[in-house]
């Protein structure tokens, strides 16, 4: 296991366009790791822990010190996606292996359960755990899948339209949904029968890429084509689209917070925006640096977590 | 005859399994590029035509700034140019948005390419 210390940089922001304050700090990380995805345990000051995709690792930062520790996970390795289950544990999507991959946060000892042979690469993307502790999981390749932890059961299933499925979260009723950027939809997921039902989107090639639901069961989506956030209310069926400001806008990730306002990250501008549903207003924000290339978002109660993977930082927005 | 029979049909059944090969590690590519230039929903650009095309330099795609600068620094996609971005992208194109993603087996690289000299045609 490597460690590094690294000193943490603290700005103090304005937002662009609103009065509210909103403090970042930012987390250099050993260059060359290409953080990938990030994922904040719930506890105040609790431990973020990251994919490091390039390097092969899981890192953990202790965001009261800035110390890092990098844990391998395998000589092929290259993990998208970092989630945490209900005891703390780091799971990762890990595209470099083919296999779902956890990691004890005590002893650090790495499990590993690879996809079947008979489906070949399938390019792991994202997972999200359910209500009843299910891991759903997404492959670009065209397909979706679920683990079950306590009995090691994995199922693969294909996509109703192919390639694509990146994203993936859970509503508080433990909807399953995922994000076909590839195929411009969202699709819920059914876990009694494991069905995948597509929801077309209104706009036609949007490149729906990451998913996220608020507190009530909205589903809100980030359009890397269109540049667009999208809103889909699965009671009614009503869509909703906002453009991000900017020339050319591209939106990459989406993450609601606790009080259901609505980040993103802008690719073209390289900024953070945050999103009022009651006002439709986005404010921007930014950290130090020129490019980011932020490729998702997570946070806990009053902070926003980014991986910025061009320069290999870790930054965090907290605001009251 | 009997010799030059037998190297025929190895180099035969080489070329098909070196092909076959190709294909599978070509599944490592598959979620963001495809050989239509119609395909315009992708992450990646389309890889139709692309070896002694020049990085970054596809007109309608939406490329990172340090692959059109390294394109107009001279770099052109052949065999070897390839090898050294699938072994490592950021090696070559430090800050490529593809930089996570590394074919580190020289065996399956050699496969994909001489696959993608027949499939990218």
């Amino acid at each position: 296991m490597y460690t590094a210390w690294l000193v943490p940089l603290t700005l103090v922001l304005a937002a662009a366009t609103a009065a509210a304050q909103v403090t970042v700090q930012e987390y250099p990380l050993p260059s060359g790791l290409r953080v990938h995805d990030v994922w904040a345990d719930s506890a105040p000051d609790g431990p973020v822990w990251f994919s490091a995709q390039r390097s092969g690792q899981l890192g953990r930062l202790d965001p009261r010190t800035g110390k890092v520790d990098l844990i391998p996970l395998g000589p092929d390795s290259a993990p998208h996606g970092v989630i945490l289950d209900a005891d703390g544990s780091p799971w990762l999507t890990d595209g470099g292996q083919n296999a779902i991959v956890r990691v004890d946060p005590k002893t650090k000892a790495v499990a590993k359960w690879a996809l079947p042979q008979t489906r070949g690469y399938v390019n792991l993307n994202t997972a999200v755990f359910d209500r009843s502790g299910i891991h759903w999981f997404t492959g670009q390749n065209g397909v979706y899948g679920r683990l079950d932890p306590r009995t090691g059961d994995l199922k693969v299933f294909d996509a109703p339209k192919g390639r694509g499925p990146y994203g993936i979260h859970a509503t508080p009723e433990g909807v399953v949904y995922y994000a076909s950027l590839a195929g411009s939809h969202i699709a819920r997921i059914d876990a009694a029968t494991n069905q995948a039902t597509v929801v077309e989107p209104p706009t036609p090639g949007q490149g729906a890429r990451r998913v996220w639901s608020d507190s009530k069961g909205v589903v809100w989506v980030s359009e890397w084509n269109s540049g667009q956030l999208s809103r889909y209310d699965p009671r009614t069926g009503e869509w909703r689209q906002w453009k991000a400001p900017g020339a050319r806008p591209r939106v990459y990730a989406v993450y609601v917070d606790e009080t259901d306002k609505v980040w993103v990250s802008e690719w073209t501008g390289q900024v953070m925006l945050r999103f009022d549903p009651t006002t439709e207003k986005f404010e921007a924000f930014k950290s130090s640096s020129g490019t980011a290339d932020v490729r998702q978002i997570h946070g806990r109660k009053g902070e926003v977590w980014t991986p910025e993977s061009a320069p290999d930082k870790l930054v965090v927005y907290r605001y009251r | 005859m009997a010799a030059l029979t037998l190297a025929l049909l190895v180099g035969l059944w080489w070329g098909s399994a070196s092909a076959q090969e190709g294909e599978r590690v070509f599944q490592r590519c598959y979620a963001c590029h495809s050989f239509d230039p119609a395909e315009r929903g992708l992450s990646g650009p389309t890889l139709r035509g692309i070896f002694g095309r020049r990085a970054g330099a596809l007109d309608g795609f939406d490329y990172s700034q340090p692959l059109r600068e390294a394109g107009r620094h001279g770099l052109v996609w052949s065999a070897e140019t390839l090898d050294r971005f699938l072994e490592d992208p950021e090696a070559l194109v430090e800050g490529v948005r593809m930089g996570g993603v590394r074919l580190r087996d020289a065996t399956e690289r050699r496969a994909l390419i001489r696959w993608l000299q027949n499939a990218a045609k």
